[in-house]
């Protein structure tokens, strides 16, 4: 894992799947769905977004687990890096999905268990930023907040994953259903959805390597 | 045809937009914007690495003296 990053393939692999998805997203055929209407293409492009967004914030995640078993700031710094892109993809979910649901559900922001859970979990994260910031000492700041990213990420997933499974809600695969039943997605939209999780993942990883990039340079001036 | 494929018929698509050929339009902006971005991070990119081979060069110096 740690050799590949070096190399820059990946980089150019993530790009040319979301050329794919870009192209095959607007002219590939999709069903005819009242309502959705050519809508339903917003599944190639607000969906991702948040799969992505669970990615990062799991791998986020097991840095912070690394961190506290070994103490090396290191994985303290790639952990907030991979929180802070995955918070960025789940602000740009969250204003996709505003601008879908006021067209489809006739507000931007109803009330839906699914929407009040990722309010709450959005929430989560923006306190994880501001409680980092809150400390002076560097090594209070990491262990703590690698607890709390670690708490965070337990939460979040019950909250966006379960309980909106157990309630009704607009979003489809809710209330029971699994999601992408057959009445939401044909074979057809999986072959761009699914390659579009996985173009965006890596581009988010890309910029998420960037940063880390940068600031183990910032740490490497102030040493 | 069933009720339902007879339905179907009726929902609202960009078929004339299509049959134009001018998604092709809507294609090509996104597209556009999307290769502009990534050739930013690419610049980006390079020039990261290029600070971290100096700043590498810089520190074997310091070591060495």
């Amino acid at each position: 894992m740690a050799f590949m990053m070096k190399q820059n393939w990946w980089k150019a692999l993530g790009v040319g799947i979301l050329v794919y998805v870009i192209f095959q997203g607007l002219l590939g055929t999709v069903p005819r769905q009242p309502i959705l209407n050519e809508s339903i293409r917003n599944v190639y492009f607000h969906v991702p977004l948040w799969f992505a967004m669970i990615i990062l914030l799991f791998t986020s995640m097991i840095f912070s687990i690394k961190y506290l078993r070994n103490g090396r700031p290191d994985d303290d710094l790639v952990a907030v890096e991979f929180a802070n892109t995955a918070i960025l993809f789940g602000v740009l979910g969250c204003a996709t999905g505003a601008i879908w649901a006021n067209f489809t559900w006739g507000e931007p922001w109803p009330n839906d268990p699914k929407l009040n859970a990722v309010a709450v979990s959005m929430l989560l994260y923006f306190a994880y930023l501001i409680l980092r910031g809150s400390f002076d000492d560097e090594q209070r700041r990491a262990r703590i907040s690698a607890v709390y990213n670690i708490v965070a990420f337990a939460v979040f997933i019950p909250l966006v994953a379960i309980l909106p499974r157990l309630t009704d809600s607009l979003h489809p695969g809710n209330g029971g259903n699994p999601a992408f039943g057959k009445y939401d997605m044909n074979n057809a939209m999986r072959l761009v959805l699914y390659p579009a999780v996985i173009g965006l993942t890596l581009l988010g990883v890309w910029v998420t390597q960037l940063r880390v990039r940068l600031r183990r340079l910032r740490t490497l001036l102030e040493e | 045809m069933s009720l339902t494929a007879l339905l179907l018929e009726g929902v609202e698509m960009a078929d004339q937009l299509r049959a134009d050929g001018k998604i092709w339009v809507v294609v090509a902006v996104i597209a556009t914007v999307f290769m502009g971005i990534v050739l930013y991070l690419v610049r980006l990119d390079r020039q990261i690495s290029q600070l971290e081979k100096d700043l590498s060069q810089k520190k074997s110096v310091t070591i060495n003296s």
